[in-house]
């Protein structure tokens, strides 16, 4: 027992040692570190404009130039030289902004700025600045120019084969020489294609503007039928005189079908204000063309509508047989006085129709009893004429005797003293079976004789089975 | 024998609970013993950067392409930016809050050549004719040409209160000498988040090969670009 007790105890105590040391401050394990970068931002940014804290907003008229300076951070572990350098901007796939490349020629704005330094060499976490000036040349165009300036740790390649990857952090110089100053922007066209589980919407404008806008886009993806739809928001920056695309993710939705996506564009059209300005914060709103398109459904609901689908033309294809059934019988069949003694069958096999559809016409239930002086409907067919008052050929008065036509007879005992007592048949026999069964096209004449011919089998067979009771089984007659 | 063991376990026991004081109390004892705590948080910066799955920078990343045998057509490469070893990662310490951009372009600009090891061999990335199957109009006289689908990539949000809304990937597209020289991988609006960290796996990349190319080892160096717009 102690020695049990002992082990358990020494196992918890373990476990509880294990969990502790774990948790323990002093434990690294289970957090991952993150090694740092390096990079850099605007050192001296414009408390009035928050932009300015994130890139360089510069108005320099032509001739003139300002000074500035960038903070670079090593957030590494390890002692890092960076390379700091000025290049031009250019457009990047789609329109978005970009860096030309330190080997690239130097044509634009990437020339108007002068570092103090080409690089610096910083310790684990530290930072330092590095300072710049901007000069507009005299011949600058009246218009945005946009530089960068570029942070990239200096490192050699060791690549052997494939692609080799650099990185590097660049801030945005958006450099304003005034002059009259155009905002325009024109949606242009829209996209929409089904991507597995999204729709992404791609939305086109085109800026014949002289300056960068930030441009708000709304892009919906709305059902034609019913329903609000979706729609997605959000700013981006269209640099001047450039067409830009931006792509945006819509769920695709589950049911598919078609929908209508369109977009507008909004900006502020005040030439008074620079990047990152708000000013009043009116937008001018510009929409976009709108394309209609078909969205596939997902596999699952494309499954459910199938299945709909065939149900609904199932349907259709029977409820005009029924009607077509309804106005047959309407226009075909007459009205005959049902005679003592007559029954569903003896009229059914007289007229040349099934006994069920008969019952079904006239709205007779089961015992399917027939009440002498009634007014059945009856088909005018085969040469019967049948009026009202007189039957096509005289029936028998006497009740007559039918071998369980087209039923089947449960096996019963029957007694032949009860007589009359005895059940009809009749409310022995099966309800009909379907609506097509019960409307189906009459039945020919010679089909109705080999039906008929095949009669006797069933009866023989409950004849030999009641031979201690009796061969026939009575219908009772009318009154 | 029994009594010995019992000892041994109470000496464990004591030592477990030395344990749990070095490991527990003595923290919260040399806290209180300290009057005044100072923390300085230091203020990140928009960068990006190939990582692992620890997070730890990789040192040189490179990704292979598939390989091809030397043909007598031209015949197409392709390859992955982006692994599970080599995540391409995105840190935005909230110093771009209106937005950032991530593309790729080549290192030595647009006159860059796949090369051999010698530079002996080389073909073009950013040909366009006949869909890099022949030299264009362009300086060189090679053909090639390179097409990024970063739209095909995953970009995962990695930590706890960001995520990848209000980021686009980029489309497909092929460098174009003049045209298309930078290909955007990752589009953030202002409405992303403004503190957030990120990474992309899964970049295809496909290489036209021009026909008859010499059967060699090519390289070729890219430069990822991360700006704050």
């Amino acid at each position: 027992m102690r020695r049990l007790l002992g082990g358990k105890l020494g196992a918890g105590l373990g476990a509880i040692l294990v969990l502790i040391a774990l948790l323990s401050p002093f434990s690294g394990v289970g957090v991952y570190a993150d090694s740092g970068s390096v990079g850099g931002k605007p050192a001296h940014p414009d408390p009035k404009n928050p932009r300015t804290s994130t890139i360089f907003i510069k108005t320099i008229e032509p001739g003139t130039s300002t000074d500035d300076g960038v903070e670079v951070i090593n957030n590494t572990s390890e002692t890092k030289t960076i390379q700091v350098y000025a290049v031009d901007s250019v457009k990047s796939s789609g329109g978005a902004f970009a860096c030309s490349q330190a080997a690239d020629p130097i044509q634009d704005a990437g020339g108007w700025v002068k570092l103090s330094k080409k690089e610096i060499t910083l310790g684990a976490g530290e930072k330092s600045v590095v300072d710049f000036k901007i000069s507009a040349p005299q011949d600058a165009s009246p218009c945005e120019h946009n530089a960068c300036i570029v942070l990239q740790e200096k490192a050699e390649s060791t690549l052997q084969s494939g692609i080799g990857l650099n990185f590097r952090t660049a801030i945005r110089a958006a450099i304003l020489v005034p002059g009259d100053i155009v905002k325009k922007i024109t949606p242009t066209s829209i996209e929409a294609v089904t991507k597995d589980k999204n729709v992404a919407i791609t939305a086109k404008v085109k800026s014949e503007s002289n300056v960068s806008l930030d441009t708000l886009l709304r892009v919906s993806l709305k059902p034609m039928i019913y329903g609000n739809g979706e729609s997605q928001s959000n700013t981006f920056p269209v640099l001047r005189a450039e067409e830009a695309e931006w792509n945006f993710d819509f769920k695709r939705p589950f049911w598919g079908g078609f929908y209508k996506a369109g977009f507008v564009a909004s900006y502020n059209a005040d030439t008074t204000l620079t990047l990152g300005e708000n000013g009043n914060g009116n937008l001018t709103e510009v929409a976009g063309p709108a394309k209609n398109v078909f969205i596939w459904p997902q596999p699952a609901a494309l499954i459910i509508e199938l299945i709909v689908l065939l149900l609904l033309i199932l349907l259709l294809f029977l409820i005009p047989k029924k009607l077509i059934a309804r106005r047959r019988v309407k226009k075909n069949w007459v009205d005959y006085r049902v005679k003592a003694g007559e029954t569903v069958a003896e009229i059914a096999q007289r007229t040349g129709v099934r006994w069920k559809k008969l019952a079904k016409v006239n709205d007779l239930k089961a015992p399917y009893n027939l009440v002498p002086g009634s007014v059945i409907r009856v088909p005018a067919k085969m040469g019967h004429s049948v009026p009202v008052t007189e039957p096509a050929s005289p029936l028998p008065t006497e009740p007559e005797v039918i071998e369980s036509p087209e039923a089947e007879v449960k096996e019963k005992e029957v007694d032949p003293d009860l007589g009359s007592n005895e059940p009809n048949i009749l409310e022995e026999v099966d309800e009909p079976e379907s609506v097509e069964e019960i409307f189906e096209d009459d039945i020919p004449q010679e089909e109705i004789a080999a039906e008929l011919a095949e009669k006797p089998k069933p009866a023989k067979k409950s004849t030999t089975k009641r031979k201690s009771t009796s061969k026939k089984i009575a219908v009772k007659p009318k009154k | 024998m029994a009594k010995n063991r019992l000892g041994t376990k109470a000496v464990l026991g004591v030592v477990l609970f030395l344990a749990i004081a070095v490991g527990v109390v003595l923290p919260i004892v040399k806290a209180s013993d300290t009057t005044q705590l100072s923390q300085t948080i230091n203020g990140g910066t928009l960068a990006a950067d190939t990582k692992d799955a620890s997070r730890n920078t990789v040192a040189s990343p490179s990704f292979s392409m598939g390989a091809a045998t030397l043909s007598f057509d031209c015949q197409t490469t392709s390859g992955t930016i982006g692994s599970n070893s080599q995540r391409i990662y995105v840190n935005n310490p909230g110093v771009a809050n209106a937005g950032w951009t991530l593309t790729i372009a080549a290192t030595s600009g647009a006159s860059t050549l796949w090369q051999n090891g010698g530079s002996t061999q080389n073909y073009d990335f950013n040909d366009t004719t006949t869909s890099g199957c022949a030299d264009g109009a362009d300086a060189d006289s090679k053909a090639g040409r390179m097409t990024i689908d970063a739209s095909a990539g995953t970009l995962i949000a990695d930590c706890a209160s960001c995520s990848t809304s209000n980021i686009t990937k980029g489309s497909s597209s092929a460098f174009d000498q003049g045209v298309t020289d930078s290909i955007t991988i990752l589009n953030a609006a202002a409405g992303s988040d403004d503190v957030g960290r990120w990474y992309l796996t899964g970049v295809n990349v496909d290489q036209t090969v021009p026909a008859e190319q010499a059967a060699d080892s090519y390289t070729v160096n890219l430069t990822v670009t991360v700006t704050a717009s």
